[in-house]
């Protein structure tokens, strides 16, 4: 009787050894797998400090001005171009035989609320 | 050993068999106690590591970004290596200053030599290594160099709002603009590098930037100051002072600087003070309606110019008639005005002028804040003459927050480069009353539409506003020839959201301008780009143009019907 609780009282301390080394093994991989991942954490967050900056410096107004005088010639809206919805004729106004109540232009007024349209320009070369 | 003996020992005397049962337990508890507590460990191991982790996950921010009220940065942080030498390490001084200085030709080699003997454990070399740089310092392998990873200011805007941005030293401390002025806020390890969010619009302060710069080539201007603010809440959209400098490299001594760097540095938006001339009128006559000596309809004979001691006020243009104080404000009179100022009376004047803020300077986040030059007696001719802008040198903020005060319904509000939360309240000041803010809302639409302001005027976005021309003092007198031109608008003109200031030193006339350099051709018609500009992009709704129905409206809504 008592050698058979001596032998398994061995085993299980065996046991508890081996699995305890186990762990800690595990834990200590674990650690150094999440020191390695903080600090590429840690350099990721200075490589996108540094394209935030870049970012920054390649969307700065003067730049995207200077472009678009060289590449696009996009104009300053101005307020001639916006007008109030209710502004806008509608078929029903333009030409009366092509009126229809299922129409979404002759909807918009109500869904839009008198909402400005913006329309913007191009400048013709 | 035999069944037989085994069968003796458990058949024992009892007492055997207690102690031996009690001696069972006793190792049974300390293996339990061992056993649990091993797993303990193996368990609780876990928890404090994973504190450390969260530590590392976010680093430290020295320094917390500025961005502008839509986010965008204004200034942030990169990771630079800094160089520098355990001087105890450093075999031969000599030869490691020579092999330096090869790689990094910007240094003195006595100097350096100096530095590398001094025997300090830390000596700076170098701050902010290129990666280049640093690839070749390594190489060099002197024992006792090290680099350390810091953390360099960066303003990705370069040139744009460099004056209320201001820059910062070797070590990162602010020394001029908000970054002085916020330091400790931008410092404050509490906030856990969440940006301190400016009142600026970045877009608002290029267009400002642009339309100034512009100006100066056009008119071939000394200098130009601009400020878009907005009435309501006191927040300054958008500050520039031209030339200006690059925040990136100040590269600036103070004690040690020639004129034209320090024309670059100075701040005339909030640092500069200045005679603002005719601008002062719209607070002159607002102050005559708030007292109740006048009606817009009273009238005040200006045929003859006013002589009082030594003084003689003159008009630009002299009118044949008297004129209402309407007129008065239309053609910016003096003598009108002076008569004006003269039945406010000086004690009343003065403590209207301390409700605009005129006698302290501008409670603005900024080191770099000009007092007001002020008269130093209060005597008739002063309360004529300050009536109309002269004798009283005021920073251009602090004549846009007075301005805005005439515009707003009456209440002065400090103006402010942070941005304000939403929902919070805005301390204010009343100066004047909202029936005479909104007479004075149309007095200034009509000084556009009527007066001397036409140029400023956008279509869609009516401007109303004050043009200010007054010549420089210099040495005892005035210059006729050197002027400081400027403009303060304020749109849409009859329920205003935006003041746009604009001041113009010493502007020349051109071709188009018939030689004329004074407000109304020069800061006028520059503010009305700038309105034309940002009215768009603040969401400003304009006034409605009447539209033509062409053929190609009908067209169009033709073809989609197909």
């Amino acid at each position: 009787m008592i050698r058979v609780l001596n032998f398994l009282m061995l085993s299980l301390t065996i046991a508890i050894c081996f699995g305890l080394y186990k762990i800690t093994n595990e834990t200590r991989d674990l650690q150094a797998q999440l020191r390695h991942t903080a600090s590429e954490i840690a350099a990721e967050q200075e490589t996108i400090e540094v394209l935030n900056a870049e970012w920054t410096l390649l969307v700065r107004p003067a730049r995207l001005q200077e472009l678009n005088e060289r590449h696009l010639g996009l104009q300053t809206v101005s307020a001639t171009q916006m007008l109030s919805i209710e502004d806008i004729p509608f078929r029903d106004e333009v030409s009366p035989t092509s009126s229809s109540s299922s129409s979404p232009l002759v909807q918009a007024p109500e869904a839009a609320g008198g909402r400005l349209l913006t329309v913007s320009a191009r400048q013709t070369p | 050993m035999s069944r037989t003996s085994r069968r003796d020992k458990g058949e024992g005397p009892p007492f055997v068999r207690i102690r031996l049962a009690i001696a069972g337990l006793f190792m049974l508890a300390a293996y339990a106690v061992i056993g649990g507590r091993l797993l303990w460990l193996a368990i609780d191991e876990e928890t404090p590591s994973r504190e450390r982790v969260s530590q590392l996950e976010v680093p430290v921010l020295e320094r917390a970004d500025i961005v502008d009220r839509n986010g965008r940065i204004l200034a942030t942080n990169v990771p630079v290596d800094a160089l520098y030498a355990d001087t105890r390490h450093i075999w031969d001084p000599k030869e490691a200053a020579q092999e330096l200085a090869r790689v990094l030709p910007e240094l003195d080699v006595v100097e350096l030599e100096q530095k590398l003997s001094s025997g300090a454990a830390f000596e700076w070399i170098k701050r902010d290594l290129t990666p280049r740089q640093y690839a070749s310092v390594r190489a060099l392998g002197i024992a006792g160099l090290a680099v350390k990873r810091e953390q360099r200011r960066v303003y990705p805007n370069g040139h744009s709002a460099a004056h209320l941005l201001g820059y910062v030293n070797l070590d990162n401390r602010g020394i001029a603009g908000v970054e002085a002025s916020l330091d400790t806020t931008l410092r404050d390890p509490k906030r856990g590098g969440e940006p301190v969010t400016l009142s600026i619009d970045l877009r608002v302060q290029h267009v400002l930037e642009d339309e100034l710069a512009s100006a100066i080539e056009t008119f071939s201007a000394e200098a130009a100051a601009g400020i878009v603010l907005d009435i309501h809440t006191g927040e300054v959209l958008g500050m520039a002072s031209l030339p200006d400098f690059d925040p990136n490299a100040p590269n600036y001594d103070p004690n040690n600087a020639d004129e034209d760097t320090k024309a670059r540095m100075f701040n005339r938006a909030s640092l500069g003070v200045y005679e603002m001339g005719s601008t002062f009128k719209a607070m002159t006559t607002a102050m005559a309606l708030d007292a109740g000596v006048v009606t817009i309809n009273s009238t005040y004979d200006v045929r003859k110019p006013i002589r009082i001691g030594r003084f003689t006020i003159h008009d630009y243009k002299p009118k044949t008639h008297p004129l209402t104080v309407t007129e008065i404000f239309e053609y910016s009179s003096n003598i009108g005005t002076a008569h004006m100022a003269m039945d406010i009376g000086a004690s009343r004047q003065q403590i209207y002028f301390d409700l605009f803020g005129m006698f302290k300077p501008a409670p603005i986040e900024l080191p770099e804040v000009g007092a007001p030059l002020l008269p130093q007696k209060w005597g008739d001719v002063t309360t004529m003459t300050v009536s109309y802008g002269h004798g009283i040198a005021v920073s251009p903020i602090q004549t846009a927050a007075a301005f805005a005060a005439v515009a707003n319904g009456g209440l002065y509000i400090a103006p402010t480069l942070l941005k304000r939360p939403a929902g919070t309240g805005v301390p204010v000041r009343r100066v004047v009353s909202e029936n005479v803010s909104a007479e004075m809302r149309t007095l200034l639409r009509r000084a556009v539409t009527e007066g001397t302001g036409g140029q400023a005027d956008v279509p869609g976005y009516p401007v109303g506003g004050k043009t200010g021309t007054a010549e420089k003092a210099v040495g005892g007198g005035y210059d006729e020839k050197s002027l400081i031109s400027s403009f303060i608008g304020v749109f849409p003109a009859l329920s205003p959201r935006y003041l746009v200031l604009i001041i113009l030193d010493e502007p020349q006339g051109t071709e188009e301008t018939h030689g004329y350099a004074t407000a109304g051709w020069t800061a006028a018609p520059t503010t009305g780009k700038v309105v034309s500009r940002i009215g768009p992009l603040l969401g400003v709704r304009p006034e409605p143009i009447p539209l033509e129905v062409t053929d190609g409206a009908t067209q169009m809504a033709a073809q989609s019907d197909r």
